[in-house]
């Protein structure tokens, strides 16, 4: 090793010291560590990278269910069960159908406008899901208010005007 | 001025009795963010612990009952400050993969467990850490040295709490691409999406009250909807103080201030979109925002 490349080596542990020195001293160690680990390693409990929120679109939509007599069900009074969770689980049944879309070729639009027939075996596997996830001590109440029907409303926003258009997907 | 308050972006002084105080409320708030009854009897998508163990028998509530009995067991060695290396792993091993279990469910995954675990990995870790520590180095058993540890642990704790909001804003810019606050004029779907789905839980209308903050759920989806600066001016004001989180860690009043600042964050949002953020908020309070401290040394002027 020649006596250039010696310095340099002897400069750059010297460097790496003074770091290994600083990060020592360094008071916020733990915050650092957290905050990467939780950048990097994503949705692995206990890390995430907290996604809820991170962007907005001007399209959105949440779900309702609905009994024999086309009146809505009060999901959480009722079953213990909240909308946002029977949205979350009819949209990861959604997912793969849209993939599906979109690889058939055809031009993707977003959730707003998939067909009503592509979103109905999702609508139905959500209804399936609802009943069997239901307390027992509610399950003879709800035996009543069959057959369930699952709405769908979307949400979209054109300047400075809301809309909101309430789709029947599909029924038991 | 106080020789701490000078002291910026160092662990603070917590005198013991203060440590004393947090390690008991988080011990209670760790033991009931543990449900009694579990209903997850799958993994269908394994996260964290439960990729390598198979937490379904937390389901059975026999079991469940001796795994929530061994957690306050352990959790009354930690509030008491002995033998802490030994019992923290153990509610940490337990809350760990519950939570694993909670978050293996695909897409019903939630967010609301997080920051008590990250804390109380945090906290084990620097625990177990103290401990190797002293041993390699010979340091004697006494009460300094485990006034020092619980020092330690509530601030790593400190920082842990602040980090998951500087993550959250971080991920905000990031998956946004930088256009966050840009296309933050369509919060006001979110918004509409929120209360609906909140009125589907029940059927129950929000009833107004005259209250400042009832009138300002009731009219801020229009105030949002009619001038998008005042609603990118809302969202950015909580995302500034999101990725601003770590200067909570200046010193005591700062963290009160910060504390107390992201409490009230966390009640607005629960009140605009019907969320809810119980467990952030215990763990602020007990750790950033002190009460006990700050009552005490009130008490003390008068």
């Amino acid at each position: 090793m020649g006596l250039r490349a010696y310095d340099d080596n002897l400069v750059i542990a010297g460097r790496m010291g003074g770091i290994w020195a600083w990060w020592k001293r360094f008071p916020l160690k733990t915050l650092v560590v957290i905050s990467a680990l939780c950048l990097v390693l994503q949705e692995d409990y206990p890390f995430s990278h907290f996604p809820m929120y991170s962007s907005f679109s001007d399209y959105s939509y949440y779900v309702y269910v609905t009994d024999r007599n086309g009146e809505p069900i009060p999901l959480e009074a009722l079953m213990s069960i909240r909308t946002s969770k029977l949205k979350k689980y009819y949209q990861s049944k959604l997912n793969p159908i849209r993939e599906r879309v979109r690889e058939s070729g055809k031009q993707w639009t977003g959730f707003r406008r998939l067909d009503i027939e592509a979103r109905v075996p999702a609508a139905r596997d959500a209804l399936t899901w609802l009943v069997e996830n239901c307390k027992p001590d509610a399950r003879d109440e709800l035996e009543a208010k069959r057959p369930l029907a699952f709405h769908q409303v979307g949400i979209w926003v054109e300047g400075k005007t809301m809309t909101e258009v309430d789709e029947r997907i599909a029924s038991e | 001025m106080n020789e701490e308050e000078v002291k910026r972006f160092q662990p603070i002084g917590f005198a013991g009795w203060e440590l004393y105080l947090m390690r008991f409320l988080f011990a209670i708030v760790v033991y009931f963010s543990i449900s009694t009854v579990v209903h997850e009897v799958a993994q269908p998508e394994p996260v964290g612990l439960a990729r390598v163990i198979d937490f379904t028998f937390m389901a059975n509530e026999e079991v469940m009952n001796w795994c929530r009995w061994g957690v306050a067991a352990a959790l009354l060695f930690y509030v008491s400050g002995r033998w802490v290396g030994l019992a923290l792993p153990v509610v940490c091993f337990f809350v760990l993969g519950y939570g694993a279990l909670k978050n293996s469910q695909a897409e019903l995954a939630g967010h609301s467990m997080q920051i008590v675990g990250l804390v109380l990995l945090a906290q084990t870790v620097c625990y177990l850490w103290n401990a190797v520590r002293n041993r390699l180095g010979n340091v004697p058993a006494s009460a300094q040295t485990r006034l020092e540890a619980h020092r330690a642990a509530a601030w790593v704790a400190m920082q842990t709490a602040v980090a998951t909001y500087v993550v959250t804003a971080i991920s905000k810019l990031y998956l946004s691409e930088l256009s966050w606050l840009r296309n933050a004029k369509y919060f006001p779907v979110q918004l509409v999406k929120a209360q609906k789905s909140e009125y589907y839980n029940t059927l129950e209308a929000p009833v107004a009250g005259d209250g400042i903050m009832d009138q300002m759920v009731a009219n801020i989806t229009g105030w949002f909807m009619e001038s998008p600066m005042i609603c990118r001016t809302f969202l950015g004001t909580g995302l500034v103080l999101e990725l601003a989180a770590f200067l909570a860690l200046w010193g005591r009043k700062s963290a009160l201030a910060y504390g107390v600042m992201l409490v009230v964050f966390h009640l607005t949002i629960s009140r605009v979109m019907s969320l809810t953020f119980d467990l952030n908020i215990y763990v602020l309070l007990i750790f950033l925002v002190n009460l006990p401290y700050w009552g005490g040394r009130l008490f003390v002027r008068r």
